[in-house]
């Protein structure tokens, strides 16, 4: 049985293989659509924006080099891109506005899930954009058309409101074990 | 560098900026940033929000529709080098006597038509397209009379009152002809040439008047 290539040697098999795009696109389309969803895109938009993300990853699968960072970062930088392009063109001219409700929890049972839930959609799609899809607070700035200063006054706040609900919930819950690890202290990356 | 905010530090710990980012750049080398990103991101939950994509076979018709530039760039280079061959030796694939590309074109290109008209030929003309600087002509006809069996037409070109023998042909199917010629003296003191019937090929002088005839004018005078 042939073990799943990873996701650099797929990229850097593209213009040999085209096929492996797909493959790609099975791994990467539904977190880059989130992250587009999460940003403010409109939901009837995402797929043209996605088809442009990948269309673009695909013509220039070539200038992929490993040595400035993963495959999914560099894919992430071009969907980044292309995310900041669209809402500049369709922004509304009034003022960044909330598309809509939140995304649905990832499938996390822990007590961090306290510390998204304590927040306002509008700080959580912040937090989201910056964790999930490496959104610098300036490229937060640019997407939503809001002045730095705004966006690292939102993210300030948001923060303190994440750190004291999960200090909350952490002192109200039980440790089943006191030789166990914290739970609010586990450390676990992103997963594609 | 200054110390990033709290949201960069998110940001360059999710590991999908480039690492010649200097937001990851600092982060890499400052312990206390990798400290504060550490306890930033213990708070978020592990799985990253996904949605339902639209499905592959729509971006990949869309995808597919673009050609890489690779591909593009290797299909020019493939075109000009088959232009080249082609150029270089197609008249030569086509058979029988034939010049070089680059003589091929001087001819096409630089050359001269003289049309032969029927003389004791009932109807029918060929056209020459001659070149002095290659030394090579083009005679094609579509209108030839056919030939009596044993016979042979052939190409004169014509010194003055000297003949000197440059082709022997039959006419093709509905009496056409295209073939290439040579002057190994670069039609230099060829006045005119003439088609002649003959009996028999390989004789010395024409047996008979032309059956067309045109004046070529002489070459063009060196300057």
């Amino acid at each position: 049985m042939a073990h799943p290539r990873d996701d650099e040697t797929l990229l850097a098999a593209v213009p040999r293989e085209p096929d492996g795009m797909a493959e790609l696109y099975a791994r990467w389309a539904p977190r880059l659509g989130a992250m587009m969803r999460t940003a403010g895109i409109p939901a009837a938009d995402i797929p043209d924006v996605l088809q442009g993300v990948f269309v673009e990853i695909w013509r220039h699968a070539g200038r992929f080099d490993a040595r400035r960072g993963s495959a999914g970062a560099w894919m992430t930088q071009i969907a980044r891109h292309r995310t900041i392009d669209f809402l500049r063109r369709h922004r509304p001219a009034d003022e960044w506005r909330d598309e809509g409700a939140p995304l649905p929890d990832p499938d996390d049972r822990l007590v961090v899930q306290a510390g998204l839930r304590a927040l306002d959609p509008r700080e959580r799609r912040l937090v989201e954009l910056a964790y999930y899809s490496g959104f610098s607070q300036r490229e937060i700035a640019q997407l939503w058309g809001v002045p730095l200063g705004t966006i690292k006054t939102w993210s300030r706040r948001a923060l303190q409101k994440m750190r004291r609900a999960v200090t909350d919930e952490g002192a109200d819950d039980p440790q089943p074990d006191s030789h166990g690890p914290s739970r609010t202290n586990r450390r676990r990356r992103p997963s594609p | 560098m200054k110390h990033p905010s709290d949201l960069d530090l998110m940001a360059a710990a999710s590991g999908l900026r480039p690492t010649t980012d200097p937001l990851v750049r600092h982060v890499a080398t400052c312990h206390a940033c990798r400290a504060r990103a550490h306890d930033l991101t213990a708070m978020m939950p592990s799985a990253a929000p996904v949605i339902e994509p639209p499905r592959w076979s729509h971006v990949a018709d869309r995808v597919g529709a673009f050609p890489r530039r690779t591909t593009i760039r290797r299909a020019a280079w493939a075109a000009l080098a088959l232009m080249l061959v082609l150029g270089v030796w197609g008249p030569k694939l086509a058979g029988g006597p034939a010049p070089w590309g680059p003589q091929a074109l001087s001819v096409l290109t630089m050359g001269r038509t003289v049309t032969l008209r029927a003389v004791q030929a009932p109807h029918g003309a060929v056209h020459l397209r001659w070149d002095p600087v290659s030394g090579w002509a083009l005679i094609t006809s579509n209108t030839l009379p056919p030939l009596p069996a044993g016979t042979v037409y052939e190409l004169w070109w014509i010194h003055g009152t000297q003949h000197v023998r440059a082709a022997i042909f039959r006419p093709g199917p509905g009496g056409r002809l295209s073939m290439w010629v040579r002057s190994q003296r670069n039609f230099r003191g060829v006045t005119a040439a003439g088609i002649t019937r003959e009996p028999a090929p390989g004789l010395a002088a024409p047996t008979a008047p032309p059956q067309y005839y045109g004046s070529l004018g002489g070459p063009p005078a060196k300057s």
